[in-house]
């Protein structure tokens, strides 16, 4: 994994200084708020409903097990004891001080960890595969080039105050487990004519009140120009973005308007002035950087029988390989998915006492590495077959071992009315409700792939556009309603759902769903997802099961 | 009028706070002092704002509330959760 050079250090350091600064003046009144907001903001340092809440960036939700510890310190000392991971593969804590954020910031930066634009109009954390550098499917590893984006990024005056937010995510590999179909911009690795590799280049995807699918901006770019392609669209969107209007400030607004030809015509002019100048990468600079990302020492080892033998001698460890475990491109490895998303409990929360642990084991079985995933779970890369039940038995005994990645109950959810500002609705308690009510028909009847996000307002934070099933919380007549969404998906199939019908109230919505999961029982065909289903038969009769012939 | 409270949270730690009728800011909903004619609330949310510019407690602004057997309750569920907190028990 990458690590921090003297620069990255001096500059981390220097922000928290600045930063402890600014809040000193804050406090003492010095500052107002409406002047230190924009500061904060730019520190990952939101105020929410209850309390501060600080977002910490982990890049390309890569983090050493030292820096997990870090966090589970920062969530003992400094928040309630536990941590938040978000579908940005980033971490929030929700009960933070003022007065105690630059002590953090001093305890992250020693950690090579920060703050930097998690919040506010500038480019944020780019993400990546959770598999990237194991997959057996990938072209190239895209968390070098994530860094090199980070590096180009990080601080660039000329994008520090865009007309709205800007995300970007990276897959290298044909399957699409970044949900680049729904970025600002979406960077899909490909081989070129020569054999070289290089990106699809997809522009003006998003949520939020406009859902809107990226679309193809270029078909083929080469590496050494990724820097100045991305800066040729940034400086486009910058100019030709609107700032008067923010529900209309995000580039898909600005794609969409222009059309993509247009647009296009824009970047490609502007990227024809910049291509050749110092933003060309050379190829010892994307080596220095790649050698970062250098495979840990794997050991020799064959596809392991005792692997095998465990899963017939142990039901419950074969039902969580089938389920949590992803091929790996080193034969007898194999990468695990650790779900934060226990039956009945909070998704992507996770307790300082477990992260503690799962640094233990990432120590012990994984060359001491986790990564955050989109859907809020960790990933444990790179565990050797013959060590999986042992670390299976460690991770069940932590509440970590939950066999339901992209199942039913792996749902997705944003903290919600509970503790966000802009939350219109809780979305944690129906998300408990529904893995509660769900999991015991996914055991029954193997309901295989079904993904469910739940967002607690109409900002999207848990891409309910792109679940298989979505529910959209908002505020009608005082009283919370769901609004269900059936079809999206953020896959390399990428679609977005469609609104079903009226929405449900709280105490209606689970049973909603699961009208929706035994209608499609009925109609399944031969093991199919829900999704393909939905794809063949139409929303009709779900319609018809939930409201009957209205 | 419907019956109106202030509240607003407190700079150090971003806690929820409710005005009190002696301009006092607890935690606690059942200190707040209710208003009910717009000239009480306008001179109140006045001085609140003041404070608020000093720099103690920061985003005041009105909530309307009921009240209830058992107390003073927000009359949306946004402001009964920043009152009572979150409706979920963390891990």
């Amino acid at each position: 994994m990458y690590a921090y050079d003297g620069l990255d250090e001096t500059l981390v350091r220097e922000r928290a200084t600045q930063f402890r600064g600014q809040v000193a003046r804050r406090i003492s009144g010095e500052l107002s708020e409406d002047d230190f907001k924009p500061l904060r903001l730019r520190n990952g340092l939101y105020l929410q409903l209850h309390a501060y809440m600080l977002r910490v960036a982990i890049p390309y939700g890569v983090l050493g097990s030292d820096q997990l510890r870090a966090l589970a310190r920062i969530a003992r000392r400094y928040d309630r004891g536990y941590g938040h991971f978000t579908t940005r593969q980033n971490i929030q804590f929700n009960w933070i001080r003022l007065a105690d954020t630059p002590d953090i910031l001093d305890e992250l930066a020693a950690a090579e960890m920060h703050a930097i634009q998690t919040s506010g109009n500038c480019i944020r954390n780019t993400t990546t595969d959770q598999f990237a550098g194991v997959a057996a499917d990938e072209i190239e590893d895209p968390r070098p080039w994530a860094e090199i984006i980070r590096q180009w990024s990080t601080l660039h005056p000329e994008f520090s105050f865009l007309p709205r937010k800007f995300k970007i995510a990276i897959s290298g590999s044909p399957s699409d487990r970044t949900a680049i179909a729904v970025h600002d911009i979406g960077l899909s690795m490909l081989h070129g004519p020569g054999g070289e590799t290089g990106f699809k280049v997809w522009v003006g995807g998003g949520l939020g009140r406009t859902p809107m699918l990226a679309e193809a901006l270029r078909d083929f770019l080469p590496g050494a120009d990724l820097l100045s392609y991305l800066e040729a669209i940034l400086r486009v969107f910058n100019i030709e973005g609107r700032r008067d209007n923010l529900y209309k400030s995000r580039i898909k607004i600005l794609v969409s308007t222009l059309g993509i030809d247009r647009f296009r015509d824009l970047v490609e002019a502007e990227w024809a002035q910049i291509r050749d100048s110092a933003l060309r990468l050379d190829e010892a600079e994307v080596s220095r950087i790649r050698a970062r990302f250098s495979p840990p020492a794997y050991e020799a080892t064959a596809e392991s029988g005792q692997f095998a033998g465990r899963r017939l001698e142990d039901a419950a460890f074969a039902r969580w390989s089938a389920a949590n475990l992803f091929p790996h491109k080193q034969p007898g490895y194999a990468a695990v998915t650790v779900s934060l998303k226990p039956v009945g409990g909070i998704p992507g929360d996770m307790a300082a006492d477990q992260m503690d642990a799962l640094a233990g084991l990432a120590d012990e079985y994984s060359h001491g590495e986790i990564r955050v995933t989109h859907r809020q779970n960790l990933i444990l890369a790179h565990v050797r077959q013959d060590s999986l039940y042992d670390l299976w038995r460690a991770l069940d005994s932590l509440g970590l071992a939950t066999p339901n990645l992209m199942r039913v109950t792996d749902i997705i959810a944003c903290p919600g009315l509970d503790f966000c500002g802009l939350a219109t609705a809780r979305s944690i308690p129906v998300a408990q409700r529904l893995s509660e009510r769900l999991a015991e028909i996914d055991e029954r009847h193997d309901l295989g792939e079904l993904t469910i996000n739940i967002s607690g307002c109409i900002n999207s934070c848990a891409h309910h556009h792109v679940g298989h099933i979505g529910i959209l919380g908002l505020e009608k007549a005082g009283a919370e309603s769901y609004q269900v969404t059936l079809g999206g998906s953020s896959a390399e199939d990428a679609s977005l759902g469609k609104i079903i019908g009226r929405g449900f109230g709280a105490d209606e919505i689970v049973t909603a769903i699961e009208t929706i999961i035994v209608t499609w029982l009925e109609l399944r065909q031969d093991g199919e997802r829900f999704l393909d289903s939905l794809r063949r038969i139409g929303p009709a009769p779900f319609r018809e099961a939930l409201y009957g012939r209205e | 009028m419907a019956h109106l409270v202030i509240t607003g949270n407190r700079l150090r730690d971003g806690a929820v706070v409710w005005r009190g009728a002696a301009g006092d800011w607890s935690r606690d909903i059942a200190d707040a002092s209710i208003h009910a004619t717009e000239g009480q609330l306008a001179a109140s949310l006045d001085t609140a704002r003041l404070e608020e510019a000093s720099g103690r407690i920061i985003g005041v602004y009105e909530v309307e509330v009921e009240t209830r057997d058992h107390g003073v309750v927000p009359a949306r569920l946004r402001e009964r959760v920043r009152a009572d907190g979150p409706t979920v028990s963390v891990v």
